[in-house]
């Protein structure tokens, strides 16, 4: 590495090559864009817009509130507007917005080109703006979900809401929550495999930590909601019992696995939003943050604790006392690393000198709200209090508190902060000053006063209240205070509109001086060359740095393979491993985007044939994508600067893919963990509906043995074909893929024909609908495996899967072996559990 | 498995162990609970919940010990050592703190 930088003259036409590679199309083509710089813009944008008309829709609920007995809007349209507007601001607004902030700063902080997956974040994008604007427009035709953003049953049951308005809210956000898994499996490998070579761990900045964090708890987190939100859609459309209590359901159990979503749901919001108050905070004092470890440390286990929190959104449901202690005690927990980093940043600001700018105020602003959020919540931590003011506007208060406080300021202080790396000019200071200013007293006007008239008894989720009660003061001081509020957004809209300018092939540069790579000089390939890194502010610590890396005296000045690639580094050093190419502006993934969205609209109002033509379009679509990915080694190894030579491409355990592929195995492991949860949860609630009370017959062994010798024999064929392809015997490994996908069919079969043979039925009961759904849920993973095998085979066929290409092989292989784990572990305890319990 | 790799998943085992142990418990004194007091059983809770209380906290105070010996033995990965000790003696504090209802609070309603 010593050899860097290197001061002998660059090739003239090095940097027009680097250029050319990554030209963006122009036009209307720019929708193919894949570019993270691009595609990050839009999805900011995308997720603004939602701000916006998720905010216009919280004005009409004020309007309505403002005055007693009012009818500005009816009681239907009521409970639709709230529903749509917490939906909204969380589905749509804040977990896209900061996943939007990773895609479009991860690889600038970093160094890399871009992510490691371009087109995985192009269609997350794009599925989330299609998918999101059509969930929005089901308002217009009085079809917007109206059961409240956590959609409790037997409320949302298809007895009590027959209408396709909770379908939308299913199947819509549901939808949502995969392309938000896309994005966290591209951070998270992007983290820990593009980094800059020498930024070690240690090195990591802190937004790329938490980062981290957020994508590991979008993996645990979201399975559980993505699995309640199928149980209840099949409960509605199928009518298996999960949730309805006469038939051994319970809707209990949606409001677990909604709230082990739903309240690290809240962190997965707030930690990036503490990334990044602890990147502006330094530069905006001029000095290091305190106590790095300490917060690095914090993040983590805010990450962890989140997880033991859920249930104090249950403490008004009658569980056992000493349950709800347990939980309640971890509430209180998870204030201590919160805690911690608060002082961290009080600490630097004592340290340095606070400039008082735009991004300054909102991060004081952010300090001051957040935590009066945090005290409230607190308070409604312990079961007492909370049993006072549990659906009061006591907790439309404090939630608001955290929300807008603990993501909104900090995300203003993050655009007006980073702007200036997108844009031509930076924003205004004038202007940012009058939105902050307006922002903070209108919601301090909007939001305290709501904690009276909660402690007043004014429930939430009501249309309107009798004049008698005397709420209406407090209601219309609260609806001022919140146009103040949209005031203070306005002004930034305009602010936008004057001086935002992206895509021009300029920025603003390093206005605030700040010390980390995102503001090294570049263009659309990132920056010009790749530097070593030697600490956690470069910038500031070698004043040399930006003109060096520009004139391309570090790694990659170029692009020698001709195409858009990328160093791939190792999880902690940050050792070069591998150079990877990456695709150019393509329409595959983008289409296939547009025609996922469509797939699950259409079903959602039961156009099923046109939403399976389109299902079936957005899959070739996205076999269209992937066979240009598995390259091989393309190239022949490259010398990347520093005396390093790398190989192209790469495939095995090293690869970027299968990093890829582990987390999405966490992710299926967390949807069968849940369904596991969801099994032994019905059995504790009722047993009167298992076997052992209704005497129901339970299939003979003979079945699930033959079922899970099938699973084990699948395997052991993949394993096999692996071995082949090694040894390049491709009808073998065509064979062995194709007996696989038979046997792992075979099992599935076997097991269902065994439950069948007893009489059991779905519908019969809840434990009918629980065995059931774990056959389905392995049905899932016997379609997708065999899709992909068929993929495999196609591309043996086509001469594209070799000894020396074999990413496309190791990964089927991968999910194969994780598929037959979790089929043998349901038979299990599909066969174990009713002799047993 | 390249020998860098290994090192960051043995690292992440390492460094997940404490808060692992913690999650563990949790779930576990949850689940004692809850399927105590469903099944009329409720006086089997509180002596279990102790038990499993006692036994995650031994865990997680010897992997504090562990990580700090560890720590002291070398300037090797001392970066892991510390965030592995921190963990789980945050663990530990959680561990205990959620446990400490079970003097105070009946099991069931
Ligand atoms: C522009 C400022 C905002 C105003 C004036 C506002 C106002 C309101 C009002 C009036 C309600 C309904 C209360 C009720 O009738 O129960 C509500 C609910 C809610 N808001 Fe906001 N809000 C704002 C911003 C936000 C933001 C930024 C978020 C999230 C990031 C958010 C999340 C929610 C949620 C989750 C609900 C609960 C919906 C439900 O009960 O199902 N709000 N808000
Ligand atoms: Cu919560």
């Amino acid at each position: 590495m010593s050899r860097l930088p290197d001061p002998r003259p660059r090739p003239p036409e090095e940097l027009e090559q680097l250029q050319e590679v990554w030209r963006q199309p122009g036009g209307w083509r720019l929708a193919s864009a894949v570019n993270n710089t691009y595609v990050g813009v839009f999805y900011i944008g995308t997720a603004l817009l939602f701000f916006v008309l998720a905010g216009i829709l919280a004005l009409l609920l004020r309007i309505q509130l403002a005055v007693p007995e009012n009818d500005f809007l009816s009681q239907a349209t009521y409970n639709q507007v709230f529903t749509m507007h917490g939906t909204m601001m969380m589905f749509l607004f804040a977990v896209p917005a900061v996943e939007a902030m990773g895609v479009y700063l991860l690889p600038n902080m970093q160094a890399a080109r871009d992510l490691p997956f371009p087109r995985l974040s192009a269609y997350a994008f794009w599925a989330y703006a299609v998918g999101g604007l059509a969930f929005f427009c089901s308002l217009f035709f009085g079809l917007a979900p109206d059961g409240g953003w956590f959609m409790y049953p037997p409320l949302t049951s298809s007895e009590h809401s027959p209408g396709h308005n909770t379908d939308f809210w299913l199947l819509g956000i549901g939808f949502i929550e995969i392309s938000a898994i896309a994005g966290a499996i591209e951070i998270l490998v992007g983290v820990l495999r593009t980094r800059a070579p020498g930024m070690t761990l240690d090195k990591l900045p802190i937004y790329s930590w938490a980062m981290l964090v957020f994508a590991v708890m979008i993996v645990f987190g979201f399975p559980a909601v993505i699995l309640g939100t199928a149980l209840l859609e099949i409960e509605r459309s199928f009518h298996w019992p999960f949730f309805i209590a006469e038939k051994g359901g319970d809707p209990l159990l949606w409001q677990h696995l909604f709230w082990f979503f739903g309240h690290p749901e809240v962190y997965i919001i707030f930690l990036p939003a503490a990334g990044f108050v602890s990147m502006i905070l330094p530069t905006m004092c001029g000095t290091r943050l305190v106590a790095h470890r300490w917060v690095v440390l914090a993040l983590v286990a805010t990450g962890f604790i989140a997880f033991g929190v859920w249930v104090h959104h249950m403490f008004t449901t009658g569980l056992p006392k000493l349950s709800l202690s347990f939980f309640s005690a971890a509430s209180m927990a998870v204030a201590v690393p919160s805690g911690i980093q608060v002082f961290a940043w009080i600490a630097t600001i004592a340290k340095g000198r606070l400039r008082l700018t735009v991004p300054s105020l909102f991060v004081l602003g952010f300090l001051a709200i957040f935590t009066l959020g945090g005290l409230t919540g607190v308070m409604v931590a312990m079961v007492p209090f909370d049993g006072q003011t549990h659906d009061t506007f006591f907790v439309v208060a404090h939630f608001h508190y955290v929300l807008i406080g603990g993501m909104v300021f900090p995300l203003f202080a993050a655009f007006y902060y980073w702007a200036p790396t997108a844009s031509r000019r930076a924003l205004s200071e004038r202007l940012g000053k009058w939105c902050f200013g307006l922002m903070f007293v209108g919601f301090n006007i909007a939001f305290f006063p709501q904690h009276v008239a909660g402690l007043m008894g004014m429930p939430r989720r009501v249309w309107t209240y009798p004049a008698e009660l005397g709420w209406g003061w407090i209601n219309m001081t609260s609806t001022v205070g919140a146009f103040i509020l949209g005031l203070g957004a306005l002004v930034f809209l305009i602010d936008l509109a004057r001086n935002f300018r992206p895509f021009t092939g300029g920025n603003a540069g390093n206005v605030w001086n700040a010390g980390t790579l995102e503001w090294l000089p570049g263009g659309n390939y990132a920056t010009r060359s790749i530097p070593i890194v030697t600490s956690l502010e470069p910038l500031w610590d070698q004043p040399d740095l930006a003109r060096e890396v520009d004139e391309g005296r570090y790694y990659l000045p170029g692009a020698p393979t001709g195409r858009r690639e990328t160093i791939v580094t190792s999880a902690i050093a940050a050792e070069p491993q591998y150079l990877m190419q990456m695709p150019g502006p393509g329409w595959p993934a983008v289409l296939a985007a547009w025609f996922t969205a469509a797939f699950f609209l259409l079903l959602t109002v039961k156009l099923v044939t046109p939403a399976m033509v389109c299902g079936v379009i957005a899959l070739a679509l996205v076999l269209r994508w992937m066979w240009d990915t598995d390259l091989g080694p393309a190239h022949p190894p490259v010398d990347i600067g520093g005396g390093i030579v790398l190989p192209v491409n790469c495939s095995g355990p090293m690869s970027h893919s299968w990093w890829a592929v582990v987390v999405l195995i966490l992710v299926a492991g967390a949807v069968f963990a849940s369904l596991l949860f969801s099994y032994f949860f019905l059995w504790t609630v009722s047993p009167d509906v298992w076997p052992a009370a209704t005497g129901q017959a339970l299939p003979g062994a003979e079945w699930p043995l033959a079922a899970a010798a099938l699973l084990v024999l699948s395997s052991a064929l993949v394993w096999w074909a692996g071995r082949r392809l090694e040894a390049d015997g491709h009808w073998s490994v065509r064979l062995g893929l194709a007996a696989a996908a038979v046997a792992l069919a075979a099992a599935l079969a076997a097991e269902l024909a065994g439950q069948r043979a007893t009489g059991l039925s779905p519908t019969d009961s809840g434990y009918g609908a629980v065995v059931y759904m774990m056959a389905a849920l392995q049905g899932l993973f016997v379609a997708t495996l065999g899709i992909m095998a068929l993929y495999t085979l196609a591309r043996s066929l086509a001469g594209l899967l070799h000894r020396h290409r074999r990413a496309t092989f190791d990964n089927t292989m991968l999910l194969w072996h994780y598929a037959v784990g979790q089929g043998l572990i349901a038979l299990a305890v599909v066969h174990f559990g009713p002799r047993v319990l | 498995m390249a020998e860098t790799d290994r090192r960051f998943f043995s690292g992440l085992l390492r460094i997940g162990a404490g808060p692992a142990l913690w999650a563990a418990h949790l779930g576990l004194v949850y689940g004692v609970t809850a399927v105590a007091c469903a099944r009329g059983a409720g006086g089997v809770a509180a002596p279990t919940v102790v038990g499993l209380t006692l036994a995650a906290a031994l865990g997680a105070g010897w992997i504090v010990g562990r990580e700090l010996r560890r720590a002291r033995a070398g300037p090797a990965g001392t970066r892991t050592s510390f965030f592995a000790a921190a963990l789980a003696g945050l663990s530990l504090v959680a561990i205990l703190w959620a446990g400490l209802p079970v003097v105070f609070v009946s099991a069931c309603p």
